[in-house]
Formats: structure tokens, C-alpha cells, sequence
């Protein structure tokens, strides 16, 4: 069954409000154009603009009404730009998820008809309360069918939550000292995302294990590797039994993330996909926030343009290090930045070269030959454990400022550490004048894409699970997950 | 009347951007083929042929082609670029190298242009035959 949510920008959220929260304290209307950003289980409302009533549109009168005349020509308008519309409501004395009293589901229903005829699409109804909280409705028939929440998407990230769809988890003993720093509000908050971790290398699996511990519901894991030998100085958790195992990584770290979590229900997603094919991305469209955790060029560019197309924002980190001739470590340099509207993106923070892309698709900064020829930099393969932490915990560092807003901030701009004289600076990163991907905001569905279909990766997953594996082995694994299942009853 | 498909919307972005930066493009099969000025390098000051497969501008100008085409007449140091003939005319190649970071801060058509010259500028010698 098919999710619903609404995300917008920030400068969407502010023009609403200006028009709906009225000095007066009088409810007001007024209609928005949406985009759909389809995933695979959830479809969200991306507004892009406020269609503000002319003269007459609308009537303020205690309970505001809209006009056929400014329904049709909003649907209209929206038509030509291929959108749907949004009713918007204001209950000023209102607090947090509204319902739909009966003359405001009339009404949204009267309009469904002439909303869907013209644009071919579901009209949305949303309600703004008077603290700020949105709430929201897709019409497909009669009956709304409600969104589970709505998300305005800015460097402070806010979040509604339909309590019936997406309820406030119960605090556990367990949790006690992480509500003690934050309270139950941003607790609340941080327990409902959905949150993605994309790559479940050495930095995946700690960020995974860490939201599940700080007592998150739901989160998902995207890879479709196996941990091998040479990963085990990394992946902290990871066993010798997995790497002979040739486990998929998303398995060992749905193990680890289940062990650590906090939350009475708690529940992870596996994907063993990639998120340059449709099949992942359209997966990657279900979460609320999306924590990346690739080098590659092509991964990062399409969660790049996610970000900013979808409104799901991306925090993305890595580590470089590098070596001297003989071997000794000469530096490290770890980055982490936020991609939303408001921050650079990849591209224009230098993070990702775009013209490496084509190569990338094709495999070739994986040829050493092709490489060397092209007078290219190999990618840096260096990593160590001792240090992989700080990228975590810079990603979750703002993952926390995005959330949880410390000092009335969300996340700073681009940061980088530097190993060698332990300086943590704030990268004067900005916005080009001729980036791409920035104007692509709120596009949703009409975004660029940047996937492709593989056969590669759904390859190296069928050999896998085709793989016949050692009597010893299984009976190791086998008595493995029954001890397991034995400590995860253990106070739940 | 038909709908303009993708591939050819991505064309006629690529070919009106380049047009409007000073460079004519025709199209030719698989290839869209155009001329620049060497502006540094042993081909500097002359007119050298170039090109860029039509595939390679499916998502222009959000990523930027990478394989630039070349006559067989431009050269370079052995082994200081990768080569192949796809899509090229007969009696060409086309190249890749490392092309440096993609300039954001001019129009897309201006940094393709620039990082063509920069390719350009590596090769060791035009044939004026």
C-alpha cells in the first residue's frame, strides 16, 4: 500500500504562512502547485509555488472559502507546468496534526472533481496550524487518503507527524540519557524519520548502528556488497564467520543496528540495490533523510540531485588520506556537508567532478590501464578504522544540527577537519553561478535522471545468494542466529 | 505532430548553448561535430575539427560530455590519453583524459569549450597535410 508525504522549501513554508496566519486570527486560504516524487512504497507532494487569490478569489469571513473561479484557473496553471494543486487551510488557534472537520472535507471534496479533470492529478489538501504544524491529504475519491507527514526542508529541517500514521514512539529505559540532552519533542522527532544510510562501509555500519542506538524506528541500509577479509579492519562488528560467509553487507549491518537499538520496535530496511539504478533510487525516495556514505562520483551525483529535486535532504562525509612515497601517513583531510536548499551542492563545493561521471558509469576509474593513461589520480583506497569514526561522527553531527537545531542553528556550511594540524574549518563553498543542479529544486519527478538500468550489481547479488556455502559454515551461522534471537528478547 | 524525444531535446540544448557560446555544431550520425581555435599548445592559432558523440549529451548540460573526437592528424604522446572509434568519423579518434574540475562559475558550453582547448593544447602536433 502506497505511503503519502508532503515536502516543501523553506521559502514555500514562509509564503504560506505569510498569506495564512493573519494578524486578524482569521482562517485563510490559499492553493500550491505539486510535483510527485514517486518511490517505490511512498508518493510525496512537492510544492513548487504559491498561486496567491486575486481580487476576489477567496472570502475571509471567520471560516475562508475559495472560489470555483480561482480553483480552475490555479488547476489551470498548474496543468501547463504538468502539477496538481494543494488547498491550504489555516486553523490559527490550532496545535500540531489537524484533522478535517466536516465542512473542510466538503469542500476539498467538492473541488476533488474539477482539480483532478484538469490536471489529471490527486488534489492534495493541506491545513497549517497556528504553531506552525502542517498536516496533509491526498483526494484519489471520496475518502482522503492521509499523509504519515510533511516536512519543510531547509539547513533546520522541520517535521510534522501524523499521529495516527507515524505515533510518538514510548521513551525506554534505555533512552533515558539521550532525552535528558534534547527532550521529548526532538526525541519524538528523531525517532520517527526515516532515515537511509546509502554504502555500509566502515562509516555506514558505525552511522547505522548509532541512529538505532539513538532509539530511531526505521532505518534503511542500501548496498549491494558482501563483506570480505580485507574489510574487517573497518567494519567494526563485522565477523570472521561473515567475511567466510560472503554475508551481504546489509545483513551484518541489520545484525549490528538491530543489537544496538534502543527502540521498542524497531525495524530495518535491507536494499541490496545500488541507487544509480532506478530500482534503488525509487527506493532511496521513501526516506525522510538520506545519509550518504559513497565515493563514487556517480552515486554521490544522484543523491546529490535527489536532494535538492526531492527535498530529501542528503548528509554526505568521506575521508582522504594520503601517504608518503615510503609509506608513512603525510595527511587526511574528512569532510561533511548537508545537501539542501540553502547549502552548495556536491558539484559547486567541489566534491564531485561532473565530467567524470560518463567514466564512472562505464567502469573505467576502475581500469588501472585507462587510468594511467588518462593521466588520472587513482582513487584513494586508504582508509583505517581509528579514523573512519571521525566521519561518522561529523556526518551524525549534523544529522544532530539538522534535527535537533542546537542554538536555534541547523547544519553549518561545508566542513572539513585537516589530520596534520588539527584544524576544523568551515569550507567557503557557494553556490555557482551556472550550477545545475540548485535550479532543479522542488522538481521532483521532472528532475534529471541520472540513474541507469545494470545488470552488474543485480549479478554480483544473484551469485551470491546462489553460492553454495560449507557444512561447518552453516551450522556456525545457524547457531549464531539463534543465540541472537535469544539476547534480542532480552527486555523487549 | 510528434513529441521531441529526449535524446533530441538534449541535442538541440547542446547545439543552441554551443551556438550561442560562438561554436556552430552540425550534426553527422552518431556525432555532433564543430570546430575550435587552438589557443595554446603546437596547434595554437589554428582552426582544429572536433566533435562529441550525440550519447554523450543525453544530459546536457547537467553532466558534461567526457570523449572528445579528433582527426587522426592531432596527436599526442604515446599514452597520454585513452583512444577508441566509437561513433567517430572514418580517419578520426576520440580521446579522454583527466579534464580537471568542471567550471560552474561560466555558461556550460563556455567550460566544454575550454576544457576541448585544454585537451587540444596537450596534443603534440596538427598534420597540415
Amino acid at each position: 500500500m502506497t505511503r503519502y508525504s508532503v515536502a516543501m522549501t523553506e521559502d514555500v513554508n514562509l509564503d504560506l504562512r505569510r498569506h495564512l496566519l493573519r494578524r486578524d486570527r482569521q482562517e485563510d486560504v490559499v492553493i500550491a502547485t505539486w510535483a510527485p516524487s514517486t518511490g517505490a512504497s511512498r508518493t510525496t507532494a512537492v510544492l513548487r509555488r504559491v498561486v496567491l487569490p486575486q481580487e476576489g478569489e477567496r472570502f475571509v469571513h471567520g471560516n475562508a472559502s475559495f472560489t470555483s473561479e480561482y480553483v480552475i484557473r490555479a488547476a489551470r496553471e498548474a496543468h501547463q507546468q504538468g502539477e496538481g494543486i494543494v488547498l491550504l487551510h489555516s486553523h490559527p488557534r490550532g496545535t500540531n496534526w489537524q484533522g478535517l472537520s466536516r465542512p473542510d472535507h466538503d469542500t476539498e471534496a467538492d473541488y476533488r472533481r474539477a482539480a483532478t479533470a484538469i490536471t489529471s492529478m490527486p488534489l492534495v489538501g493541506m491545513t497549517l496550524a497556528g504553531d506552525g504544524a502542517w498536516s496533509a491529504r491526498f483526494w484519489h475519491d471520496n475518502d482522503p487518503q492521509w499523509a504519515e507527514s510533511v516536512r519543510v526542508v531547509a539547513p533546520a529541517l522541520e517535521m510534522t507527524f501524523n499521529p495516527d500514521l507515524r505515533p510518538a514512539p514510548a521513551t525506554t529505559a534505555a533512552q533515558v540519557r539521550t532525552v535528558s540532552a534534547w527532550g521529548d519533542q526532538t526525541q519524538a522527532t528523531m525517532a520517527r524519520l526515516r532515515v537511509l544510510v546509502v554504502g555500509t562501509g566502515s562509516v555506514g555500519l558505525d552511522v547505522a548502528q548509532r541512529l538505532a542506538a539513538t532509539g530511531l524506528t526505521d532505518i534503511g541500509i542500501m548496498d549491494y556488497d558482501a563483506v570480505e577479509e580485507l574489510n574487517l579492519d573497518r567494519m567494526v562488528g563485522a565477523t570472521r564467520l561473515d567475511a567466510a560467509l560472503g554475508r551481504a553487507k546489509v545483513d551484518v549491518v541489520a545484525r549490528l543496528a538491530t543489537t544496538a537499538a534502543t527502540a521498542q520496535r524497531f525495524t530495518v530496511h535491507r536494499h541490496e540495490l545500488s541507487v544509480t539504478d532506478p530500482d534503488g533510487f525509487a527506493a532511496a525516495l521513501d526516506y525522510d533523510v538520506i545519509v550518504s556514505c559513497v565515493d563514487r562520483p556517480w552515486p554521490r551525483a544522484v543523491l546529490n540531485t535527489l536532494a535538492y529535486a526531492d527535498l530529501i535532504p542528503v548528509i554526505d562525509g568521506g575521508i582522504g588520506l594520503n601517504s608518503f612515497q615510503d609509506g608513512r601517513l603525510r595527511s587526511g583531510i574528512w569532510r561533511s556537508h548537508t545537501l539542501v536548499p540553502g547549502r552548495p551542492c556536491l558539484i559547486c563545493m567541489g566534491q564531485v567532478q561532473m565530467n567524470e561521471l560518463s567514466l564512472d558509469r562505464r567502469g573505467l576509474l576502475d581500469d588501472p590501464k585507462y587510468i594511467a593513461a588518462a593521466s588520472m589520480a587513482a582513487p584513494a583506497k586508504q582508509n583505517v578504522a581509528a579514523l573512519s569514526a571521525s566521519v561518522s561522527a561529523a556526518v551524525l553531527a549534523q544529522l544532530v544540527s539538522l534535527i535537533a537545531h542546537p542554538g536555534g542553528r541547523g547544519v553549518p556550511g561545508p566542513l572539513r577537519y585537516m589530520l596534520a594540524t588539527h584544524n576544523l574549518e568551515h569550507v567557503p563553498a557557494e553556490t555557482q553561478k551556472y550550477c545545475q543542479i540548485e535550479p532543479q529544486v522542488a522538481l521532483a519527478d521532472h528532475r534529471s535522471d541520472l540513474t541507469e538500468h545494470q545488470t552488474n550489481w543485480r549479478n554480483t547479488v544473484a551469485a551470491r545468494r546462489r553460492k553454495k556455502t560449507p557444512l561447518r559454515l552453516r551450522l556456525l551461522a545457524a547457531g549464531e542466529q539463534l543465540l541472537l534471537r535469544q539476547i534480542h528478547r532480552l527486555g523487549r | 505532430m510528434s513529441e521531441e524525444s529526449a535524446t533530441d531535446r538534449a541535442t538541440r540544448a547542446f547545439t543552441e548553448d554551443m551556438a550561442a557560446a560562438g561554436v556552430p555544431v552540425r550534426a553527422d550520425g552518431p556525432r555532433l561535430l564543430y570546430t575550435i581555435l587552438a589557443v595554446a599548445g603546437s596547434c595554437a592559432g589554428q582552426e582544429v575539427p572536433t566533435g562529441v558523440s550525440v550519447t554523450e549529451v543525453q544530459n546536457w548540460p547537467q553532466i558534461p560530455p567526457h570523449w572528445v573526437h579528433l582527426p587522426d592528424s592531432v596527436t599526442f604522446p604515446t599514452g597520454e590519453t585513452n583512444t577508441d572509434e566509437t561513433d567517430t568519423l572514418p580517419g578520426w579518434k576520440r580521446h579522454s583524459r583527466d579534464l580537471g574540475p568542471w567550471d560552474m562559475t561560466v555558461p556550460p558550453a563556455t567550460a566544454w569549450i575550454r576544457q576541448v582547448r585544454g585537451i587540444v593544447s596537450a596534443a603534440t602536433g596538427k598534420d597540415q597535410s
